[in-house]
């Protein structure tokens, strides 16, 4: 198809090498580096390096940080983070004739997450990182990543609860027909529940997208207990512009724009920083070459399988192989992602359960006009939802009805049917149409109940509140 | 063993819907295919009684389904609508010509009435003149913006108030994707859009939006519908290749990957302080434009003076270069100005108006 709305793309077929040989900074030294169309030395590259990085910096020196500020680098032992250890280092040293400089930063805490027990059979990852971690003399916080099923990492640090989803195999041709009780979280240990957890979900996409957002709770939660108000993440230029792509496939445009700003502060009290972003991943590399850093080799769930495996590998080896032919995509799609923004009327009550990003209300029934499931003939598609709702939602129904099935309820915690149904955003919604039965991580299981608490208390008091659609 | 219809639970399946993975029989499939179109249009309230709609027809599949679509939803639901079939000439021999000819077809199978615009009496340029010209690089771009003005000028000769287009979801996603890849800030806003209006210019919609291409393509097969069904012959864009080819990839990792785009693109917002282009009208043949001039005029201007290239990258350097445009250089007539030249512009549209 020839497009209406085609424009002109204006590619330099013919890749002109550069005739100087100098670098063009300095124009002395001779150029050892090529990056796109220009030429460096080693020592201008450095420079350059460390100045795309203190921009971001001082960013946040302005924005809104206060002087000695607690913050936590996220180092996952890749070759992004191993570089900002040092340059954030590098920025917060204050050598002995800086004497009028402050401190940005009191202290610096390094969490490393080990995946290790996704695999099984790979070793850990924790010593060799933690020994990087003490080569700057850094608090070390290392974490096994099942440890997501411990209580610690709830926002009360106290709920032990699991959350059960099942998905019901007899009306599996539905969206959304899924019911979640909350369960005890004994019997096996966190990591076989992590095992089993990833072994329920049958497709890949859902699973690496689960583990990122188990992730990013352990560290936001781990921020938050050692007092840190500030997380830095090592994302790449070249990770963001496939982040950007990836997301957008599977249905996260909404809350993108937060998942690869250079700084946000939807978790309020830690903020999520990025001082990488204008960085790529070539010349990372080449920096990390020149200092001699190793890297800790972390594998993925894709990792050493074909391109088709995921929609996040996918999309990686798309824009790696663009960028080869077409030396802007990176940057292009990095700058279309940051014009982006955050719809201004989210609220932040209104989060995920799954992977607490702000979500749309109302995409069930978006979805449900578009992908019709059902003919007139049975039940009627008019009368669908209800009837979706009546399954999900037993409880609360009939609770409602009669005060004395309410307190009921609460005695009886367990195997009580929660409505997770409107408390899911667009893209986690998707990833659980592949999981067939799953026990989601204490994390989850509050987020759900309190917004479950919440729309009862809701009910009650709804004659008094004021729409303003109305 | 055969495996019964999920929907229906008596027929036999013999479909996989490509949009959800379902397995259902043929009669099921029709009805989820019809109602989804007719729930896109219903909540978006595409239209009202009376409207004159033109669909722009150019005898591929998803505008044959389009209109084979409208007319069974028109009289189902009784939109009460005046359809109207709206075919562009693009002067491309043995791609056009032929095309054409189904949709001549389709005007008889159908009865709807049908105008035929076409490039060389709009522009003095068939396409086949223009790759003459301009080779075979860049040429999809001058018949794209053509296209777009041809579909406009031919809607204000039927005198219809509203245009539909067989852009369907996977172009949409596709269209997406393109934007982010190329930066377009203002496009990837607008182009999830279900409906397009500008001043002075009619409104445009695509009530395929939710719409898989594949599921066209099964519905036209197992309808019999007639389409045609050859590629272009001039050579589609290389980059969007890569964009088509990894959307088909993601989609067959997840099928829902096509209509995940499209709700992405829907919630973008583009931050306030990022300036968009601001839509005017063009100096030259008041067609809507966000420059002094459209493109169209851009394009034409080069190829009336040898200048292919007027039109495409360095527009400024090359007016430098080479000066305004001479005073008796061909024009685009103008767009939607007085009865008179409206007049004028039918004489010059040939078609089959019934």
């Amino acid at each position: 198809m020839c497009s209406i709305e085609e424009t002109l793309i204006d590619i330099e077929t013919t890749k002109s090498r550069p005739s100087d040989k100098n670098c063009i900074k300095c124009k002395t030294s001779r150029a050892t580096i090529l990056i796109r169309h220009s030429t460096y030395c080693k020592r201008c590259f450095q420079y350059m390096i460390v100045g795309k990085f203190r921009k971001n910096m001082e960013k946040y020196r302005t924005t809104n940080s206060q002087i000695g500020e607690k913050v936590m680098i996220g180092l996952s032992g890749g070759p992004s983070s191993r570089a900002m250890l040092q340059l954030l280092n590098d920025y917060n040293e204050t050598l002995p004739h800086e004497i009028s400089k402050k401190q940005l930063f009191a202290d610096v805490l390094v969490c490393h997450i080990d995946e290790s027990a996704i695999f099984d059979t790979q070793d850990s990852t924790m010593d060799r990182v933690k020994k990087i971690a003490q080569e700057y003399r850094y608090p070390f916080v290392g974490l096994p990543i099942e440890n997501i099923f411990s209580a610690d990492y709830t926002s009360s640090g106290a709920y032990k609860e699991v959350l059960n989803v099942t998905f019901d195999q007899s009306k599996q041709q539905e969206i959304n027909e899924f019911v979640a009780t909350v369960g005890q979280n004994d019997g096996h240990s966190n990591k076989e529940k992590l095992q089993l957890l990833l072994r329920g979900i049958s497709k890949l996409t859902a699973k690496e997208d689960f583990v990122w957002y188990l992730k990013q709770t352990l560290l936001i939660h781990t921020a938050r207990r050692t007092g840190c108000t500030r997380l830095f993440l090592g994302d790449s230029s070249t990770r963001l512009s496939i982040k950007i792509i990836s997301l957008t496939s599977k249905g996260r445009g909404f809350s993108l724009p937060l998942e690869i700003s250079g700084e946000n502060q939807w978790f309020e009290d830690v903020s999520i920083a990025r001082p990488m972003k204008d960085i790529t991943l070539k010349e990372i590399c080449i920096y990390n070459h020149y200092l001699g850093f190793d890297n800790v080799f972390t594998s993925s769930l894709t990792s050493m399988l074909p391109p088709k495996a995921s929609i996040e590998r996918l999309t990686e080896d798309f824009i790696v192989g663009l960028e080869k032919d077409y030396p802007s995509t990176v940057s292009t799609i990095t700058r279309t992602g940051s014009k982006l923004s955050i719809q201004n009327s989210v609220d932040k009550e209104s989060h995920c359960m799954m992977c607490l990003m702000p979500y749309q209300k109302g995409n069930k029934i978006w979805k449900n006009r578009i992908t019709v499931m059902r003919t007139p003939s049975l039940p009627s598609t008019k009368k669908m939802p209800t009837d979706q709702n009546a399954t999900i939602c037993k409880n609360e129904t009939s609770s409602c009805s009669q005060d004395a099935c309410c307190s009921q309820n609460d005695r009886t915690k367990f195997d009580q049917n929660v409505d997770i149904s409107d408390i899911l955003c667009y893209a986690c919604r998707v990833n659980m149409r592949d999981a067939k039965e799953i026990a989601l991580p204490p994390y989850v299981a509050e987020e759900a109940e309190k917004e479950n608490r919440r729309r009862k208390l809701r009910k009650h008091i709804e004659e008094f509140l004021i729409d303003d659609n109305e | 063993m055969p495996r019964t219809c999920v929907i229906c639970n008596k027929e036999r399946a013999s479909i996989k819907r490509p949009k959800t993975g379902q397995q259902v029989c043929r009669e099921c499939f029709y009805y989820v295919f019809e109602t989804e179109i007719h729930n896109t249009i219903a909540d978006n309230k595409l239209f009202s009684k009376g409207d004159k709609v033109a669909i722009a027809a150019s005898g591929g599949k998803d505008s044959t389904v389009l209109a084979y679509v409208m007319k069974l939803l028109n009289e189902r639901y009784q939109y009460g609508l005046n359809l109207f079939l709206l075919s562009i000439d693009e002067g491309i021999t043995g791609y056009r010509d032929d095309s054409l000819e189904t949709v001549k077809r389709n005007q008889q199978q159908y009865d709807l009435p049908l105008k035929i615009i076409s490039y060389s009496e709009l522009y003095g340029w068939s396409m086949d003149q223009i790759v003459k010209e301009v080779g075979l690089k860049n040429n999809c771009t001058f018949c794209g913006v053509f296209r777009r003005q041809a579909l406009d000028r031919g809607a204000v000769l039927l005198e219809v108030d509203h245009i539909i287009t067989g852009h369907n979801a996977d172009d949409i996603a596709e269209t997406v994707l393109m934007n982010i890849l190329r930066g377009d800030i203002a496009r990837l806003q607008r182009c999830t859009e279900i409906s397009t209006t500008g001043e002075g210019c009619i409104r445009r919609s695509k009530p395929f939006k939710y719409t898989y291409e594949k599921e066209i393509v099964m519905y036209a097969y197992f309808k019999k519908l007639d389409y045609f069904s050859t590629e272009c012959i001039y050579s589609p864009n290389a980059y969007r290749g890569h964009a088509r080819t990894f959307l088909k990839d993601l989609e067959v990792i997840r099928p829902s990957a096509i209509i995940d785009i499209i709700h992405s693109g829907e919630a973008f917002e583009v931050k306030r302080e990022v300036k968009l282009p601001v839509q005017g009208v063009c100096k030259r043949c008041g067609y809507m434009s966000s420059n002094e001039l459209c493109k169209a005029c851009v394009l034409l201007e080069g190829l009336n003076r040898g200048l292919p290239k007027l039109g495409i990258g360095k527009t400024n350097r090359m007016r430098k270069k080479h000066g305004d445009m001479p005073k008796n250089t061909a024009t685009i007539p103008q767009f939607l100005e007085s009865s008179d030249e409206k007049k004028s512009a039918t004489s010059i549209v040939e078609g089959t108006l019934q």
